[in-house]
């Protein structure tokens, strides 16, 4: 029996180490194969260990690894330091928990400053309480400020950009696509929770802090940022709809008090927003296989908005992405700095009506394309519908 | 949820004030007695709202006016940003606690914005507890009792200040919340049959549900 238990563990040490060499070659490949990542994502147990992890975030979103440094203090506007120095002294109490109190307040501080930095360097993004959580994670697996430093620049310009605009209206309308994909995914509890009335916002922490917030473990958080670094922006919403319809047994459980109608939404909000210990590997997989089957360009079609509303957020959303994904995919490999590439995000406008305008003109080819396509279509449909041209 | 039914009366309770004024450490001190940093720490901050009940019993040293009362609360994040979303679920509160820090004037500042909200988005019999909340950091303090003695007295709101930390007047502010609006039901100033009213009653047919309707509809450009 021991040989066979011995047998077995070295069965699973050869696999992880296969893993492990895949991933590094993916990393090294040049430019880097964000395929072949995102194929490893959503294989059972991802990145495999912090180490590796740390590196291939990297690579996920255009930054050099081996990048070194301290990151210190530095100065910001005094009521946006008040509320991060409040929201970091009540921070990292979960995880780690096998450290003493003073160990506790030096990472503290390392959140602190990254964090500082961050706005400092971008003052045009508004600080949201979620923000250090996600920073958290990242900087526990990393263990190097100067590469979380490096990974939180890059995220704030196209992951987490919707959530640190100056309101919460991006937020809002991204939590509306949650309603298509469980109506795809689940129809039956997706009209419970309809008739409950309980809104979309009801996950607005999982949404901002990526569950972050919510998950008491850092194994099963790092787990889901596999996945979300390595997919689309909005692969978070899919996460989401995937991890209500893992619960839809304890959501839509018989009680005395659900009558299945408006009446039940505290008792439903409640247990919407109570989450078990779900299987993380079973929620990427389903969210996975969502964004297969309602792809994002897709999702915007089906929400109720106007059709100019859909045209704009999807054109900007698939805008920022793409850029993104271009300055990933056609980085040097071993570049000592990544700094240069965050020149185009830095212009970039965070928000307001001024910077819609300013992203506006930065984007109109591809708005006019989008908005040319969408006439186009429609003129079609109309001529195919009628036999009569349009006007 | 064995004994769901056995209530007269559900009050749905909204809890509403500046970020850090210990919001969640009142709700805290009056669900759980006690109210630590460590306690705290996995809910130290909302982003959303967590629906809590609470059964206040006759029989026990809480009760109001010998009713068996369940009180409905909502915690409310404090940050500006999430008014947007914490706005839709004041609808149908029959009590609301209108908390600030006696110890940071800008808390108490923000309370006529707190309130504007609280008088729009809740129907007009809906009793507002006015709580200068860590009344035990006296040495700190900011804001004097007699001032805001005088804005609640201005403001139609009941008064008290209390100490998360201590307990000291917590259990106070939620009971006579609930004995206030035990009161207008009772004197006929609220109005059960009304649409959010903020209390469900018990009737011999099963609930009456009255108030609970969902939040409404978040507009979108």
């Amino acid at each position: 029996m021991p040989q066979r238990g011995l047998a077995m563990r070295r069965r699973t040490t050869n696999a992880v180490r296969r893993r492990v060499r895949a991933l590094i070659e993916a990393c090294d490949a040049d430019p880097v194969d964000v395929r072949a990542l995102r194929a490893l994502a959503t294989a059972e147990n991802g990145f495999c260990n912090n180490v590796t992890r740390s590196q291939v975030w990297a690579r996920l979103v255009g930054v050099d690894p081996s990048v070194r440094g301290s990151v210190t203090d530095v100065e910001v506007e005094d009521s946006v330091r008040r509320q991060l120095e409040v929201d970091v002294a009540r921070s990292l109490w979960k995880y780690p928990d096998n450290i003493n109190a003073d160990q506790r307040e030096v990472l503290r501080t390392r959140l602190l400053n990254i964090m500082l930095n961050i706005l400092h360097e971008y003052p045009d993004l508004h600080y949201y309480q979620g923000f250090h959580d996600v920073t958290a994670v990242i900087m526990l697996t990393c263990k190097n400020d100067a590469l979380t430093l490096a990974i939180m620049r890059r995220l704030v310009r196209c992951h987490l950009k919707n959530y640190l605009c100056s309101t919460m209206q991006p937020v809002i309308q991204q939590l509306e696509l949650l309603p298509v994909l469980l109506q795809h995914l689940d129809p039956e509890l997706n009209n419970f929770i309809q008739r409950a009335g309980v809104e979309p916002t009801f996950a607005v922490s999982w949404l901002i802090t990526w569950f972050a917030h919510d998950i008491d473990e850092l194994p099963r958080v790092q787990r889901l940022f596999d996945f979300l670094l390595s997919c689309h922006p909005l692969g978070i919403v899919y996460l989401i709809a995937a991890v209500v319809d893992l619960h839809r047994e304890s959501i839509m459980a018989p009680d005395e008090m659900i009558t299945g109608s408006a009446d039940d939404f505290p008792f439903v909000y409640k247990r919407l927003t109570t989450l078990g210990l779900f299987d993380v590997e079973r929620a990427i997989q389903t969210a996975h296989n969502l964004m297969h089957e309602v792809p994002v360009q897709q999702l915007y079609q089906q929400v109720t908005w106007t059709r100019a509303t859909r045209y704009l957020l999807q054109a900007s959303v698939t805008a920022r992405y793409q850029s993104f994904m271009a300055t990933i995919v056609h980085q040097p490999a071993h570049k000592a700095s990544a700094a240069d590439e965050f020149e185009d995000y830095r212009d970039a406008p965070a928000s307001g009506l001024g910077g819609v305008f300013r992203q506006l003109a930065h984007e109109t080819p591809r708005i006019l394309f989008y908005l040319t396509t969408a006439v186009t279509m429609a003129s079609t449909m109309y001529f195919v519908q009628t036999g009569q041209a349009p006007l | 949820m064995a004994g769901a039914y056995n209530y007269t009366y559900i009050f749905k309770y909204i809890i509403i004030g500046d970020m850090g004024v210990g919001k969640s450490c009142l709700l805290h001190q009056f669900t759980e007695q006690k109210c630590t940093r460590r306690s705290l720490s996995p809910h130290s901050w909302l982003i959303a709202l967590t629906p809590l009940v609470l059964s206040l019993e006759p029989a026990s040293s809480r009760h109001v006016c010998g009713q068996k009362i369940k009180l409905q609360i909502w915690d409310t994040a404090g940050q500006e940003r999430f008014r947007a979303v914490t706005r839709s679920y004041y609808r149908g509160a029959a009590g609301a606690l209108l908390v600030y820090d006696i110890c940071r004037r800008s808390t108490y500042n923000h309370l006529q914005s707190w309130l504007n909200d609280a008088r729009n988005l809740t129907n007009p019999n809906t009793v507002i507890f006015l709580i200068g909340n860590k009344s035990d950091l006296e040495a700190q303090r900011d804001v004097t009792t007699e001032e805001a003695k005088q804005f609640a007295d201005e403001n139609n709101l009941i008064f008290l200040e209390t100490s998360a930390k201590t307990g000291a007047n917590v259990e106070d502010a939620f009971l006579e919340t609930a004995k206030q609006i035990y009161q207008n039901i009772q004197d006929g100033s609220l109005d059960l049959n009304a649409a959010e009213s903020g209390v469900q009653q018990k009737s011999q047919s099963g609930s009456v549900p009255l108030s609970e309707k969902a939040p409404g509809k978040s507009g979108c450009c």
